[in-house]
């Protein structure tokens, strides 16, 4: 038993070091505690360190994507036995998930519900470390037909606001284009912005990336792919061009490595080999290079993103495959059920609260 | 100018005086700030508030991780795994204390003398005797009382699920 109290700063230190399941239990031992847990700028700390000591070897949270006979489901990777998480939207019967994006342990969902609630959705941000759900109010603006609507989830790098961008995907013609919305958490609320989309059509609907309040998406005009991109701090679009070398007839997936833009090139031929392209300086075109060619491999199918700085995950016929680009070490992982449509995210537990 | 220093003298808060070679000292941001200031001519350092059992346990982390430092750098360079794996399981010994009281002095002292290794040392140390304990047993080792009141500990278990005890 200590015999003398602890200096606050001291106890942060402390309790900096913990898991958020500590965390959480920690809240109940003194006010005191409960004060600097739940205060703000120990959260980024607490994240923070986090990040730092677990660079290279995140959780991932697989997302298994709707299968007509089968329901939706997550399951978090590690070094340990996959765990099942349940969907927390607030109605049951949800027969489609489609996710949005991950930011400092928040997720960003969207479920389409079947049965009693056939037709209707609901879109929600879920910290499965705390447990806590937001589910976002519906806007009145947006047509209810969600396969033409896009959203992107990030963070606004100048007030560290959570927010949800959402806009129409012009590749259906004739249709009233929707303006463009925007949420912020600190509201609670959504706005109409005044914003122009670049013409576009999106590739590959799995394919998106996150980078420092940059929202990317692959789209193509006319035949011609390039990266579409969200600023959540300015709150506008852009665009970036693919490096030039790509053979564009070739599938391309957006991820991110080393805290950079990275473009994944699937050459698809007898096995799968991969080019993978970073931006080393973001928005110049002009930095794009070549940083790995990976495979070919039979193991190797759809690209779908990095874990760490080392290894990617791939998905072969319905398997989850990782390879360890340094030692060249090829797994299959273990993943509950029938994969078939994954949707993976480097995922990171936290304490952000989801209140407005 | 003072000839080189080879070895100070450090006075715990007992009174009792301990020789520490200068890269041990080193290892302490405070020690390191006074022998590396030409206009202190060091003779006793007094910690006035170490005291003599934890004093020789810091000197001892201090003086094993000079070791391991010169050793490395004889070496060329950096440690391999091997030499950092064989530290590690030092530090992990080190910290095996028989009374809780004196992780935390430890703690303090490494913190006061600004001793980067050894505070996260102790720091990852005491994280992981928390976790997993009840917010009652986490309380006895801080010493610590539960100053909820019976409302709030109501609210605080509703809205999140979970128990003082």
């Amino acid at each position: 038993m200590l015999s003398a109290d602890l200096p606050e700063e001291i106890v942060e230190e402390i309790s900096m070091r913990l898991p958020v399941k500590s965390l959480l239990r920690c809240k109940s031992v003194a006010k005191s505690w409960y004060a600097q847990i739940t205060n703000p700028s120990f959260i980024t700390r607490q994240f923070e360190w986090s990040d730092s000591i677990t660079k290279n070897r995140r959780h991932q949270l697989i997302f298994r994507l709707h299968n007509a006979s089968l329901k939706p489901c997550i399951s978090l990777i590690s070094d340990l036995e996959p765990i099942d998480i349940e969907v927390p939207f607030p109605e049951k019967d949800v027969e489609y998930i489609f996710v949005y994006g991950q930011c400092n342990g928040i997720f960003c969902l969207y479920g389409v519900y079947g049965g009693d609630k056939a037709g209707e959705a609901s879109l929600i941000l879920w910290n499965p470390g705390t447990k806590e759900v937001k589910v976002l109010p519906a806007s009145q603006n947006q047509p209810r037909d969600m396969v033409y609507i896009i959203y992107g989830f990030g963070i606004d790098p100048i007030t560290n606001d959570y927010k949800v961008v959402r806009f129409g995907n012009l590749a259906f013609e004739g249709r009233e284009q929707p303006p463009v919305e925007v949420y912020n958490l600190s509201t609670g609320s959504w706005r109409t912005i005044d914003s122009v989309v670049p013409a576009f059509r999106l590739c590959y609907p799995r394919c998106r990336a996150y980078l420092n309040g940059f929202y990317h998406w692959l789209t193509e005009d006319n035949n011609d792919k390039a990266i579409l991109f969200f600023d959540f701090g300015n709150e506008v679009f852009g665009k970036i061009q693919l490096p030039p070398e790509i053979d564009q007839s070739y599938e391309s997936n957006v991820a991110v490595v080393d805290e950079k833009l990275a473009c994944a090139a699937t050459y698809k031929m007898t096995n799968c080999r991969y080019e993978i392209w970073v931006m080393n300086e973001y928005g110049v075109e002009s930095s794009w290079s070549k940083k790995f060619v990976i495979g070919p491999n039979p193991e190797f199918g759809s690209f779908l993103g990095f874990w760490g700085d080392d290894e990617i995950l791939v998905e072969n016929e319905g398997h989850l495959v990782s390879y360890n680009i340094k030692n060249q070490k090829i797994q299959r992982l273990e993943i509950h059920g029938v994969p078939k449509l994954f949707k993976v995210f480097d995922y990171l537990e936290s304490l952000v609260s989801l209140k407005s | 100018m003072s000839s080189p220093v080879e070895q100070i003298t450090v006075v715990s808060s007992d009174g009792d005086e301990f020789k520490m070679t200068v890269a041990a000292a080193m290892q302490s941001e405070q020690l390191k700030q006074m022998l590396t200031d030409d206009s202190i001519s060091i003779v006793k350092v007094p910690v006035e508030n170490i005291s003599t059992e934890i004093l020789v346990k810091v000197i001892e982390y201090c003086q094993k991780h000079a070791d391991h430092e010169a050793a490395t750098k004889a070496n060329g360079g950096g440690a391999s795994d091997s030499e950092a794996e064989e530290l590690n399981k030092w530090d992990a010994e080190f910290m095996k204390v028989d009374v809780e009281d004196k992780l935390f002095h430890i703690l303090m002292a490494a913190n006061y003398l600004e001793i980067k290794g050894l505070f996260d040392l102790a720091c990852q140390t005491v994280a992981d005797l928390i976790k997993g304990k009840t917010p009652k047993q986490i309380r006895k080792i801080f010493n610590l009382k539960n100053d909820f009141t019976p409302e709030e500990q109501e609210r605080l278990s509703r809205q999140h699920n979970c128990s003082f005890d």
